[in-house]
């Protein structure tokens, strides 16, 4: 008998605020765990059985988890979640440990690398922290054999008598060539279909990331993987995209990577791969490139090979919090490849935060401004700062004397949310002064949704713009020009 | 038009709006006007904002984004009071 594994992410509503919009939710496909389901194939062949569920696609309600989950009877079940999902997490754990069978269960993923202690109360057996690669078939292999597997480096446990115990001696992987290629057969790929992807549209999806690690040191990242920049090779991309389009059809990838962009001559060599090939792939750049590394003749690259999408992360077009957030981005290159790159057509999400430590009102409409001046952004995306314990900006927002409400608000809401967050210098009534500023004169003007329409027509059918505007909105739109640019100014 | 007419219709279209919005067979419910609207997720701060513009190109009146920011609506009768008190101030 095979050894049965599910892997589950932790997930709920989120940018669709009401249930009657869930098919508006994106939903993106949890790579991580396809990742983890490809290794345990490798390492352990016909030795186990690996189900990846998503605990708010795949199912209706947690009676229709219950229910899969005794059609199924894992031996072991492993949850990822973001700190977002922290209660869902629980709630998951719960869920699981009530059915009363001795199934082993397992965190992982973000929430839990960075807050171990934390995860550990959700009530699972133990936690692994950082990539699971390696820990988690050697973890399983012994679970097969009937021993321990309490002494592999990376895991975290509550011991009876010492109480929690994080073994040390963890290690990133160093090859990262030898991984395998994600598995898409643990899933079922139909179900993403029916929610929007990372670009907006519900077409087959196909994810792919390819590095780990970044070595800028921008404080309100987690930096999960290290501060080692680890790519794959391009030819391993390539490869890994032209298998998923003869097999499964896929034509649109998105990129997940901290620095897709961070070796130049890598990306070239991907570009001259995919531009070389009769088949046409899109490709999104949903987690960014850095602006600042790229220039038009690599941008004019870019698009040859398919890129539709790209998002540029400004932050703040201040220089004086570029420096205090460590991410030192080069404004003027940024401006002009955002310019340039939009003129070749390209849709472009520019993101920013509002709400860093010591950010006066002067430098946060500057930053406005800034966004404002550039003509045909189809996303500009308005943040507020999100802090998280555990990063830099966390330590230098408390040294800027701000007050966080003890119940975790300052990071459980998404993106945009304002709630009641404010920051010494940029109390909750500015910043909402700041967004409605935002929403009139940026996001919501004539000038801008026409310019982007017209960019939005080049990749997107008339269905999908609807959606990724009744999403941005949360209200179904029906018709574009008469519910949006009529009656905008 | 009259105050009264006019209210009546800055009401009607704030209750088209927000039914609209709403997935098909969901808008067939009576809108109370002290039923809460943003913090129950029927509509958001972009599609208030949304709203807001159509209102201003309707009735050729302008709020500040002070003004947006400041107010506090979540309400079809905070809406439409919001909105009356600007066509009064136009009026007179
Ligand atoms: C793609 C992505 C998204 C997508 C998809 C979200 C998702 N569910 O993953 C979108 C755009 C929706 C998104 C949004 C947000 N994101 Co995001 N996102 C990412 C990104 C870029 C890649 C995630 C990924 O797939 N990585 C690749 C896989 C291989 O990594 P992995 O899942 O961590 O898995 C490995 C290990 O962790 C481990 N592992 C994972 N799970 C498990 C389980 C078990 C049992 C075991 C043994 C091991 C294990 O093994 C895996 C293989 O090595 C990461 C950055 C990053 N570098 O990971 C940020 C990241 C996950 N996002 C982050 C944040 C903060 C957000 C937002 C909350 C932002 C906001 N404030 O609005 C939202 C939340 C959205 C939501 N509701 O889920 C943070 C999370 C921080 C935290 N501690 O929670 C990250 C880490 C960015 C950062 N560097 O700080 N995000």
């Amino acid at each position: 008998m095979p050894i049965k594994v599910m892997l589950l992410e932790a997930a709920g509503p989120w940018l669709a605020s009401r249930p009657d919009m869930k098919d508006l939710e994106q939903i993106v496909l949890p790579h991580g765990l396809m990742q983890l389901s490809a290794d345990l194939k490798e390492h352990l062949g016909d030795k186990v059985q690996v189900a990846v569920r998503h605990s708010f696609g795949d199912y209706n309600s947690d009676q229709e988890l219950a229910a899969e989950l005794d059609r199924f009877d894992p031996d072991v079940v492993g949850i990822r979640g973001l700190h977002v999902y922290r209660k869902r997490f629980k709630e998951l754990a719960s869920l699981i440990k009530s059915r009363g069978k001795k199934t082993l269960l397992l965190a992982g993923g973000p929430f839990p690398t960075i807050s171990p202690r934390q995860a550990l109360q959700t009530g699972v057996d133990a936690v692994v922290i950082g990539e699971g690669d390696m820990v988690l078939p050697s973890l399983v292999q012994r679970l097969n054999d009937g021993k321990d597997f309490r002494d592999l480096p990376g895991i975290g446990y509550t011991h009876p008598g010492h109480g929690v115990v994080i073994n040390p001696g963890r290690r990133f992987l160093q090859d990262m060539n030898a991984l395998p290629f994600p598995d898409y057969d643990c899933l079922d790929l139909g179900r993403y279909e029916r929610y929007l992807t990372y670009g907006y549209n519900r077409r087959r999806q196909g994810v792919i990331l390819s590095s780990r690690g970044c070595p800028y040191r921008c404080a309100y990242c987690h930096n999960l993987f290290g501060s080692r920049f680890r790519p794959r090779s391009a030819d391993s991309v390539v490869a890994e995209m032209k298998l998923l389009n003869l097999e499964r059809g896929i034509k649109d990838f998105y990129f997940i990577d901290d620095g897709f962009n961070l070796d130049r001559t890598r990306v070239e060599r991907f570009c001259s791969l995919l531009s070389k090939q009769d088949e046409q792939f899109n490709l999104y750049f949903a987690n960014g490139l850095r602006a600042d590394l790229l220039d038009t003749k690599l941008v004019d690259m870019l698009v040859e090979a398919g890129m539709v999408w790209v998002t540029y992360a400004l932050e703040t077009a201040s220089n004086r919090l570029q420096r205090l957030i460590r991410k030192n981005l080069n404004l003027e290159k940024l401006k002009l490849v955002t310019e340039y790159t939009i003129s070749k057509g390209v849709m472009v999400n520019l993101c920013f935060m509002i709400g860093l430590p010591s950010e006066t009102k002067e430098e946060a409409l500057s930053t406005l401004r800034f966004v404002k001046a550039i003509q045909g952004l189809v996303l500009p995306m308005f943040f507020t700062v999100k802090y998280y314990p555990n990063t830099d900006i966390f330590r230098i927002g408390l040294e800027h004397g701000l007050n966080l409400p003890k119940d975790d608000s300052a990071f459980d809401a998404p993106y945009h949310d304002i709630g009641h967050f404010g920051t010494p210098t940029l109390p909750a009534g500015e910043i909402r002064e700041l967004y409605f500023r935002f929403l009139k004169e940026i996001f919501l003007s004539r000038p801008r949704l026409e310019q982007a329409m017209e960019i939005q027509g080049l990749h997107m059918t008339d269905q999908e713009i609807l959606d990724m505007y009744s999403l941005l909105l949360r209200r179904r739109i029906r018709d574009v020009e008469k519910e949006l640019i009529a009656v905008t100014k | 038009m009259s105050r009264e007419l006019k209210k009546m219709e800055v009401e009607a279209i704030v209750e088209k709006f927000i039914k609209r919005g709403l997935m098909d067979g969901q808008g067939n419910f009576d809108l109370k006007a002290d039923s809460p609207l943003v913090s129950t997720g029927l509509i958001d701060s972009a599609g208030l904002v949304l709203l807001l513009s159509l209102l201003e190109k309707k009735f050729d009146i302008n709020f500040s984004v002070e003004e947006l920011a400041s107010a506090e609506l979540d309400t079809l009768s905070s809406i439409v009071s919001f909105v009356n008190e600007k066509l009064n101030q136009h009026v007179s």
